[in-house]
């Protein structure tokens, strides 16, 4: 039941761009073809839930057993951008198809703040090891879902029927906030439903 | 190549390790002294505070983190303060609350409710909400758009989440404090 | 921007920066730019902890960019930035607790901030230490003006007032609640409608300065322009 909760709350309530302005830049950057989102989606959801998976065993079982609390920013930054590396690495070996869909947007996942601030989340909220993953992997299907209703958007909001001070950046950006409004309805819903 | 990044690494952990002996116990401190003197704003009437053993809270309700019972210069109990964190609209919302002898509500304090949204949730952590609690007895309800009745609160408007949250760790408070004083 | 900048002065290199004030012109930074706005003096705080970690990091690279090999350099950037922001986060932990309450996370995740890690490939990698200080400077005063002018717009809109260091900086404040401002959407919309607004403002310079080189190149069309 509890993994229900995250994986909802990962979704929709606490959807990390509408609510917690988090993995925006990408959110903007791959939004304006809808096939691209898939790409970075996939990545984004895969990544997140392997940091999610690492992240959590050096917290628990290295740096809080030692009093070494404070270097979480640090080491959690670089085993990121090690296991970014590293799945690329994989995936170029493994399956040249996948890494032509996939390849070129892992790097930029290591500073998408979307994947380490997952990773910080989990340790705040006091998740246990499967919590995390769990909760990973539904941040992650939450951004991808959030990026591709958005980019569906986009795509209508482009020509001259849009003023020429507002046309590209802005307009999408009074989309998302339209979009966030929305995302809004579902907070609460766990009262509603579950208790 | 990797002896660099080693070399690097080493230079930073040294250099966060000095940074935080320096500011670790500055924080320390300072997170005991908010404890200290939020105890006395809510439970004036206290001289000493003594600290409750973490087996007689074992029952309480899952936000009770810690209590106190609050004594008089000449050792009576003057009531119990309890430390809760139930989860808000974003995050954690830390609180003292006092309880009397008789188990009805002295004083609230909130310690930390960064988690709300300022302007609507952060409401549930001000005084006019707050001050609604006086001397209100265990399992408080609460109401929504009209005027509060016996052991009743009226939640703040469009911050119902907040509210709730500030309820719940109040009446786990009061039932933490009920097994305390008993 | 190669060596011959050591012609180019620190204030040419600073005031440069601040042109470039991200999110808005850079499209960068913009986490936190929408999160922490949700009042003026949060932008201050976020901005000074960015021109912290910017120079501190950017001087630091500058003076060892001749020693850093080439391939390990993105993870020695890392590396230096997340301890600079480590050092942040634990400092205002102990000075100002409850701003390091309201930042909150997007106080670590300053590291991964594309500003900084972006600046320090850009411009520190390349430059002498005097000048990645003046950039790194300029660049954080460009984004702590930003900030603060998001979370001053949905400040004043959203609860009527504006608040700095413990005062209201406008007496009793506006009769004005858009509650909105304050949450998720309100930030979207603002920086929409600034970023539209700035266009306007562009849009408008380069048609006045198309409209003066027009008026100097055909001399006998003058007057009513």
């Amino acid at each position: 039941m509890e993994f229900l909760a995250i994986l909802v709350g990962g979704i929709l309530i606490n959807n990390y761009i509408f609510s917690r302005f988090l993995g925006l830049c990408p959110f903007f950057g791959v939004s304006s073809k809808l096939e691209t989102v898939y790409g970075m989606g996939a990545a984004v959801v895969f990544v997140m839930t392997l940091a999610s998976a690492i992240t959590w065993p050096l917290q628990h079982l290295l740096l809080e057993p030692l009093g070494l609390g404070y270097l979480q920013t640090v080491a959690f930054i670089l085993v990121i951008a090690a296991l970014v590396q590293s799945v690329e690495m994989v995936i170029q070996r493994v399956s040249p198809t996948l890494y032509a869909a996939l390849g070129i947007y892992l790097p930029l996942l290591t500073t998408n703040c979307a994947v380490l601030g997952a990773a910080l989340l989990n340790i705040t909220s006091g998740y246990s090891f499967i919590a995390s993953v769990v909760n990973g992997f539904a941040c992650g299907i939450g951004w991808t879902l959030a990026t591709l209703l958005f980019a569906g958007v986009r795509e209508r909001v482009e020509g001259p029927h849009i003023p020429e001070s507002l046309r590209g950046m802005p307009i999408a950006f009074v989309a998302a906030g339209l979009m966030a409004l929305a995302f809004m309805g579902f907070q609460g819903l766990f009262r509603g439903i579950l208790f | 190549m990797v002896l660099t990044l080693l070399v690097v690494c080493v230079v930073a952990g040294g250099a966060l390790a000095a940074v935080n002996g320096t500011t670790a116990p500055i924080i320390a401190a300072m997170e005991e002294k908010a404890i200290q003197e939020g105890l006395a704003e809510v439970l004036p009437e206290a001289a000493t505070f003594e600290a409750v053993a973490a087996e007689e809270l074992a029952g309480a309700g899952e936000p009770v983190q810690a209590a106190w019972r609050g004594l008089d210069a000449a050792g009576h109990l003057v009531g119990v303060v309890v430390q809760a964190a139930p989860d808000g609209y974003g995050g954690a919302i830390s609180m003292l609350v006092g309880v009397k002898p008789d188990g009805t509500l002295g004083q609230l304090k909130i310690l930390d409710a960064s988690g709300e949204t300022p302007g609507l949730g952060s409401k549930a952590a001000e005084r006019k909400f707050l001050d609604q609690f006086l001397g209100l007895g265990p399992n408080i309800e609460l109401v929504k758009n009209q005027a509060p009745v016996g052991n009743q609160i009226q939640a703040v408007t469009g911050a119902t989440i907040s509210s709730r949250a500030v309820l719940s760790g109040v009446n786990a408070a009061l039932d933490a404090a009920r097994q305390i004083v008993r | 921007m190669s060596k011959s900048t050591s012609n180019v002065s620190f204030m040419g290199v600073l005031t440069e920066g601040i042109r470039q004030a991200p999110p808005f012109r850079l499209l960068l930074g913009l986490c936190p730019s929408l999160a922490v706005t949700t009042a003026m003096e949060n932008g201050f705080w976020m901005g000074l902890a960015v021109i912290f970690v910017l120079a501190c990091s950017e001087l630091l690279i500058s003076l060892l960019r001749k020693l850093i090999p080439d391939r390990v350099r993105i993870p020695v950037y890392i590396v230096i930035v997340a301890t600079f922001v480590t050092v942040v986060d634990m400092v205002m932990k102990a000075y100002v607790p409850e701003m390091h309450a309201i930042l909150g996370i997007f106080i670590p995740l300053i590291v991964v901030n594309c500003i900084i890690l972006g600046r320090a490939e850009a411009f520190a990698s390349k430059n002498g230490p005097l000048h990645s200080v003046a950039d790194a400077i300029g660049v954080g005063i460009g984004f702590m003006v930003s900030l603060m002018a998001i979370g001053g717009v949905r400040e004043l809109l959203g609860t009527g007032n504006l608040k700095l260091f413990g005062h209201a900086l406008l007496g009793g404040g506006l009769p004005l609640e858009v509650v909105v401002m304050l949450l998720p959407a309100g930030a979207f919309f603002v920086i929409g409608f600034m970023m539209a607004g700035l266009t306007l403002l562009q849009n408008r310079q380069k048609k006045q300065a198309q409209r003066s080189v027009e008026h100097c190149t055909v001399p006998g069309e003058g007057a009513a322009d």
